[in-house]
């Protein structure tokens, strides 16, 4: 007969009894993630204080505008130059996500802003191609200036106003300064809780580890959703991307959302599940993923269809597949799928780079 | 391989696994997190100076990684609104792992009771019972006074009782003094 009443003895006596729980994985194995962790660590000790430099300098140019004639966005290929020869040096030695500012040769060219989509209760990250060169710091205003002047400006506008730039001397924070008379203060809950999440999410995608508020010349930001809040960590934890067909921008969205798959493998099998909420699989019930293999920086994804897919959901599906690539710290894919030579705009059997951030159509899409 | 590590993996691994399990209760995070420790202690183990043992001193980091595992967990809870949510929050509580599955009904119970004390409380019953620390160690690795740790340990050995009891009931449990074994 099970009992209902114990003394303090039997409780020492029941603790003493639960078993040993062991990790499962080897020595090993281990030990290799942990030089991995660890090689990671101190590529950010060498190479942060250099970067933070070069941002300087860059900066220090740019407070001269009119000495910096804009270039066309097909040219600006220069910054990549370090992102080269970091990964030619080390290719293993990065492991964590690549965000919207790292990516490749589009990191002077493009931002990407998280809004908020109050019918679908979610934010919605857009990637905005700039026209011109700026600075990191200058890049989200000029993003959110772009958005005004596109269908998403009634979204955007929870942003206005709104400055968000890297700290000197500590590149992981940024400060994100709110006017005091901006409407979010008056706004209701859900809407406080959207904006705060565009905001967390969009200095997560531009590379961001925390964040200090400011509201007008004061620190700190007291939302009635969040109460005062000085500062936060931005989660780290590596997103999968999904799909929603609800969005108010009238097009099907890529949606992130945190996971807790450990690797790109696992990850593209979480795909194929919905992720609840109205979240579609970015892989449909049509694709089998036959075979994910990722080495370095780079990753090949097998697929295969059993049924034609539309167009756009294609061009989505592998999207999605690149966008959760680059969460993963994957520089390019190369896709494969059955009796095609392309998924969408993407060509099969090549080395694809990874965007720099989702849902770019949705400016096009709109009318601009 | 570097040979602190080889060291204290041959002789702390399965302490430190098993301590990081039960206070945040999910493998994987334990997993992650026991990764976190070796490289904290691994950037700071030429600064020891063996004020306490290995172990201890192991387990205080330990706690302040699972710590501040908690102050990320708490924080996305915070903001897990109707809009946003990670896989975890969306699923069903964590699953009991087949160890503890396979015991009898009333160590079951326990663990999942376990769960219900405060941070502190499951700090001080950790490593008081299940890693079989003195109150002496335990005060040196959580950095409290050992009077601190006596009464916290008083106190949660009563929660866990209670909501030992409340489970019980709940699950239609029979009225009975009796022991554990």
């Amino acid at each position: 007969m099970k009992k209902l009443n114990w003394n303090e003895r039997c409780i020492q006596h029941g603790l003493e009894q639960l078993p040993v729980v062991k990790d499962r994985r080897a020595k090993e194995d281990i030990y290799e993630r942990l030089e991995r962790a660890r090689r990671a660590a101190r590529w950010k000790r060498r190479w942060l204080p250099a970067v933070a430099s070069a941002a300087v300098l860059v900066a220090a140019a740019f407070a001269a505008p009119r000495l910096i004639i804009p270039e066309p966005a097909d040219k600006q290929v220069a910054s990549s130059s370090a992102v080269q020869t970091w990964r030619a040096n080390d290719v293993s030695s990065h492991p964590e996500a690549m965000m919207a500012t790292e990516v490749s040769n589009e990191a002077v060219s493009k931002a990407v802003i998280a809004l908020p989509d109050r019918k679908i209760g979610m934010v919605v990250p857009v990637v905005v191609p700039l026209f011109g060169r700026f600075a990191l710091e200058e890049r989200l205003t000029a993003a959110l200036d772009e958005l005004n002047r596109s269908s998403l400006r009634s979204a955007a506008k929870w942003l206005d106003g709104i400055t968000m730039a890297p700290e000197a001397g500590d590149r992981g924070t940024w400060a994100v300064r709110v006017p005091a008379d901006h409407r979010i203060f008056t706004a209701d809950r859900e809407e406080q809780q959207l904006f705060f999440m565009a905001v967390v999410e969009t200095v997560r995608q531009m590379g961001g580890q925390n964040i200090r508020f400011f509201t007008g010349a004061e620190e700190g930001l007291d939302l009635s959703a969040s109460g005062p809040l000085k500062t936060t960590k931005v989660d780290q934890q590596k997103r999968i991307y999904y799909i929603n067909r609800l969005s108010s921008f009238g097009h099907a969205v890529l949606i992130s959302v945190p996971s807790s798959a450990r690797s790109f493998s696992e990850a593209v099998q979480r795909m194929k599940k919905p992720g609840g909420r109205g979240l579609e699989p970015a892989i449909p019930p049509e694709v089998k993923v036959d075979h994910v293999h990722a080495s370095g920086r780079h990753a090949t994804v097998s697929l295969r269809f059993s049924a034609s897919l539309d167009a756009a959901d294609a061009a989505r599906m592998a999207e999605a597949i690149l966008l959760t690539a680059k969460e993963f710290g994957l520089l390019e894919v190369t896709l494969a799928a059955n009796g095609r030579s392309s998924i969408g705009p993407y060509p099969l059997g090549e080395r694809i780079k990874v965007p720099a951030g989702p849902n770019e159509e949705l400016l096009t899409a709109g009318g601009r | 391989m570097d040979p602190v590590f080889e060291q204290l993996y041959e002789k702390y691994h399965d302490d430190l696994f098993n301590f990081l399990f039960y206070m945040v209760r999910n493998r994987e995070h334990a997993e992650d997190l026991v990764q976190e420790v070796y490289v904290k202690v691994l950037r700071s183990y030429k600064r020891f100076k063996g004020q306490c043992s290995e172990k201890t001193w192991l387990l205080s980091i330990a706690r302040h990684v699972a710590i501040d595992f908690f102050r990320r967990q708490k924080h996305r809870r915070k903001w897990a609104g109707p809009s946003e949510w990670s896989e975890e929050s969306i699923g069903a509580d964590e699953p009991m792992p087949e160890e503890v599955a396979i015991q009898k009904e009333e160590i079951q119970l326990m663990y999942r009771c376990l769960a219900r004390c405060t941070v502190d409380q499951q700090l001080v019953l950790v490593l008081r019972f299940i890693q079989s620390l003195s109150i002496a160690e335990t005060a040196a690795a959580l950095g409290w006074t050992e009077s601190k740790v006596k009464t916290t340990q008083h106190r949660a050995l009563k929660a866990l009782k209670q909501y030992m009891e409340e489970e019980a009931e709940r699950e239609g449990w029979q009225h009975e003094k009796a022991q554990l074994e």
